[in-house]
């Protein structure tokens, strides 16, 4: 601080000043003390304007040359339009088309992509944002790709509560080992939400090497992270404490006649680990349900000696409990087959909710296609609208048709005013709208507005309609400027 | 001439009013559609039927609609179906010959009758005997700050900025008093406040010996004391000072100042493809009313632009402009940031009053200055930029050297477009 601001900090009716003699200063007007220090310190800034100095600097390593060309500039106006108003649906189906075509994004477009991107994962956003996409991640801490990256160790010891979760949810991603020989030491001296944040990361179901935290996780002094470390451990096969399950659960279902009888334990014994929690009404059911998931599925199959969709079509629709514990077990064993049999029961059942849509994720979008035709015909559009938006896209030609048939149906009804469309099924029609292949597209589509326009004075159904149009029209401009190539599944 | 839909949407008060028009844009929602050269019109359904008319152009509107915020979902929809080319051609109905008629009256301007030269005079005598009590308030203002000490403005010296700021309005210095609240934003902010506070408080202190020397200063800079005080000139003063430029404009900046009082300001800066001229263009909008007759974010304007009195002219008004287009070159730049930073010394000399100065620098690379985000040139040096580089600075240059334009305000130099790849990009 020189002398000058020393003086104003103070005041010069507190710190003696005496003003300057320099020749700069001359020609200014003599006057009050505060003043001539004013304006000394007026010319003083203008000197320090016109007399900026420089300092040498360090310029930015250079991106990498790009592989892809970029996208027409028609392309990439109508891209900047969908990123202005953050329509990540059309967004996600250019960028496959331009990673499908070779084609890259223009650099003025990648940040409002990566700012995007970090909001909900766009696939083909680092190939359809080349090498500039990468490197600009580089420059900009949060607009890195997701996946595997290097954990920052300081993060695990001196991180918010949230970036240890972060960082230990990316840890227990890579490598598993390393996570539990963090955790074992450092999770009895976090709280007991924590504890229990912690363990959940293992959900995934857990892996082998989880099994002595979790075991040392029985003995904890909460109740509710003792609940998580017996839930994770009945769901980790080959666990002391799953094959302890398994041989209780094993006798729970009794294959008689034809048909499965359930026998409910009679007690839940503490070699189990903490029973499932929940209320007392149905406990014994939902006991009889954590065992029943710990059984290798093999072993009802073996008992039945039929294939799981016959065994699963034995089982009483009354007991559902049964159902979900089978899932429970096929979704951590990722059996296919079981899978398989689940959905077509939980289709036949009218199910929806949370468990239905685990279903559905874990089984290949080619299964789901082959029963979404028969389901298009028959069941609830709150049924359909997870099954749909899960399908490849384009849709394969059946559901298409199947899909149009059922929307002409509710079209009819609509017209007729026999029905307000449902959400669920206006929410469809958009689907519809981003899947269908292009060729229904052009001559399917374009009544679609006009056929449920009589509901238009409802405001949802007035924007489903617009939100339709628009859709519509983008992917029509799209086959416009950058039509799929030859080579591709033609839409 | 027709808006491109692009061009609608921007005119958009707010991005729920592109929305709303979209939901107000189906040609079933409207009936008795039309359009000239002049005018297209209509009548749209929403809670009731609202009578809509706009210049094609979009320079003008009117709806019936009760909306707050113009223009409203229904104007923009006409505007979008007119750019579509659904709107039909037809003879202009008698609703809408009125409108235009009284369009083209206010065009016009008001009627001139004789000038009460008088009256005038005394006016103008009367508003310079107020800004003088106002900056010999400001200058007793200014000393007791520095015989008090700025040490003991960390406690409750916005308050007393404000208040300054407020009599200075009232002295019809409105200049002055955005200076004031300017500074008043510096009070506790950052290690060196008191120095950067001490600066600023001098400026304005030259400031005010410059205001006490009007009579003595060059006619163009004592034009520059009057507007930085707060004088503004009318548009017939600006034209009879017969500083006139027609050219190609292009622009290498724009930016939204939120202002204050509720009223924001535009700023747009234009280069001369073949005068080299340099030219600041304002618009001013209250509340979220659009910018009216803004110009665009980036492209080349044909136009003439009358410049206001001053020593280092820049200011200017659009008097015509033609039909916009892409632009095609870099407007190019300094080769080096040295080469920059003293013309801008030599500029600062001309009018040592001028806060920001446009800047085009040449090949400069995105990088660092002890840490801090720089932009270096060729010769490796480099100058500041606030908070952070822009992202579409870094993501259109990937490292490489490009051409960037910015205001230069003394200390740090905010970027406001770049030219790479044949393409320009403004950055916000």
């Amino acid at each position: 601080m020189n002398d000058r601001v020393a003086t104003a900090v103070l005041g010069t009716g507190s710190r003696p000043w005496t003003p300057s003699t320099a020749p700069v200063h001359a020609w200014l007007p003599a006057g009050p003390l505060p003043w001539r220090l004013l304006l000394e310190a007026g010319v003083d800034e203008l000197r320090a304007r016109a007399g900026r100095a420089l300092g040498p600097g360090q310029a930015l390593p250079t991106a990498p040359p790009e592989h892809r060309a970029q996208c027409s500039p028609e392309l990439a106006a109508v891209l900047q339009e969908l990123l202005r108003h953050r329509d990540r649906d059309l967004v996600a189906l250019v960028l496959d088309r331009l990673a499908a075509r070779g084609r890259r994004v223009p650099p003025a477009l990648l940040p409002a992509l990566l700012r995007d991107a970090r909001i909900r994962a766009l696939p083909n956003t680092w190939i359809a944002g080349g090498e500039r996409a990468a490197w600009l991640a580089d420059q900009r801490r949060g607009w890195a790709p997701p996946g595997p990256l290097a954990v920052h160790g300081d993060l695990l010891e001196e991180g918010t509560p949230r970036e240890r979760l972060e960082t230990l949810r990316q840890l227990v991603a890579t490598d598993p080992a390393a996570a539990v020989a963090w955790l074992e030491p450092a999770i009895g001296t976090e709280p007991a939400a924590t504890r229990r944040a912690w363990l959940a990361l293992f959900d995934d179901p857990p892996p082998a090497v989880a099994e002595p935290l979790l075991v040392q996780a029985l003995t904890d002094r909460s109740r509710k992270v003792r609940e998580r470390a017996s839930a994770l451990l009945r769901s980790l096969p080959g666990s002391e404490l799953a094959q302890a399950c398994a041989g209780a659960g094993v006798h729970c279902l009794a294959w008689q006649g034809g048909r499965w009888d359930v026998v409910l334990p009679a007690s839940w014994d503490p070699d189990w680990g903490e029973p499932p929690p929940g209320p007392d009404e149905g406990a014994r059911t939902r006991q009889a349900g954590a065992l029943i998931a710990t059984v290798p599925l093999g072993a009802w199959t073996a008992a039945t000696g039929r294939t799981p969709v016959e065994t699963v079509a034995a089982l009483d629709p009354s007991d559902a409990f049964v159902a979900v514990a089978w899932r429970h077990a096929a979704l951590v064993a990722r059996d296919t087959a079981w899978l398989t049999a689940l959905m077509d029961r939980a289709l036949g059942t009218g199910e929806t909710g949370s468990a239905y849509g685990a279903l559905i994720d874990a089984l290949p979008s080619e299964l789901l296609a082959l029963r979404a035709p028969r389901a298009l015909r028959v069941r609830d559009w709150a049924q359909l609208l997870p099954l749909l938006k899960a399908l490849d896209r384009p849709w394969p030609l059946p559901v298409a048709r199947a899909w149009v048939a059922r929307f002409y149906e509710l079209a009819q009804q609509v017209q007729h005013g026999q029905l307000d469309p449902p959400a669920d099924a206006l929410q469809s029609v958009r689907a519809a709208a981003l899947a269908l292949p292009a060729p229904l597209l052009v001559l399917d589509t374009r009544t679609w507005v006009d056929r449920l326009a009589p509901s238009r004075g409802q405001a949802l159904v007035a924007q489903a309609l617009d939100d339709l149009a628009h859709v519509l029209a983008v992917r029509r401009r799209l086959e416009e400027l950058l039509p799929a190539a030859s080579g591709e599944p033609r839409e | 001439m027709a808006l491109p839909p692009a061009q609608v949407v921007s005119l958009a008060p707010n991005e729920g009013a592109v929305r709303r028009a979209g939901q107000s844009r189906p040609l079933h929602l409207w009936r008795d559609l039309g359009r000239t050269e002049q005018a297209a019109w209509g009548f749209c359904s929403g809670s009731r039927e609202y009578t809509v008319k706009v210049d094609p152009a979009g320079t003008g509107w009117s709806c019936s609609c009760p909306s707050r915020l113009q223009p409203c979902r229904h104007v923009l929809a006409l505007l979008w179906l007119h750019a579509e080319g659904a709107v039909p051609t037809a003879p202009a109905p008698g609703w809408v010959q009125t409108w235009l008629d009284r369009r083209a009256r206010t065009a016009a301007g008001p009627r001139k009758g004789p000038v009460d030269a008088d009256a005038q005079a005394k006016r103008a005598s009367q508003r310079m005997a107020r800004v003088q009590a106002g900056v010999e308030g400001l200058e007793i203002f200014l000393q007791d700050r520095v015989r008090d000490g700025l040490g003991n403005l960390a406690d409750g010296g916005y308050a007393l900025f404000e208040d300054q700021a407020k009599r200075l309005v009232d002295a019809q210095a409105p200049g002055l008093a955005r200076r004031v609240r300017h500074l008043a934003g510096v009070i506790g902010r950052g290690e060196d406040w008191p120095a950067r506070l001490l600066a600023g408080l001098g400026r304005l202190g030259l400031l005010v010996e410059a205001f006490h020397s009007l009579p003595s200063l060059p006619p163009p800079l004592a034009a520059d004391v009057r507007r930085a005080v707060g004088w503004s000139l009318r548009r017939e003063a600006v034209l009879a000072h017969r500083d006139r430029v027609i050219d190609e404009w292009q622009v290498v900046g724009q930016w939204e100042d939120p202002g204050e009082e509720l009223v924001r300001t535009l700023r747009t800066w234009l280069l001369g493809r073949s005068s080299g001229r340099i030219a600041l263009v304002l618009n001013h909008a209250p509340g979220e009313r659009p910018f009216a007759d803004a110009l665009p974010a980036k492209g080349v304007v044909p136009g003439e632009l009358a410049f206001w009195p001053s020593a280092l002219a820049r200011r200017a008004l659009v008097l015509a402009r033609g039909p916009g287009g892409p632009a095609t070159a870099s407007p190019g730049g300094h080769p080096t940031l040295a080469a920059y930073l003293a013309e801008a010394a030599r500029r600062l000399g001309a009018n040592p009053f001028q806060r920001e100065d446009l800047a085009c620098l040449a090949g400069v690379r995105p990088g660092q200055l002890d840490g801090r985000p720089a932009l270096i040139d060729r010769a490796g040096q480099a100058l500041l930029v606030p908070i952070a580089l822009p992202a579409a600075l870094l993501a259109v240059s990937g490292g490489a050297a490009i051409d960037v334009t910015g205001e230069w305000d003394g200390h740090r130099f905010r970027p406001m477009g770049a030219w790479a790849d044949d393409t320009w990009t403004p950055l916000p």
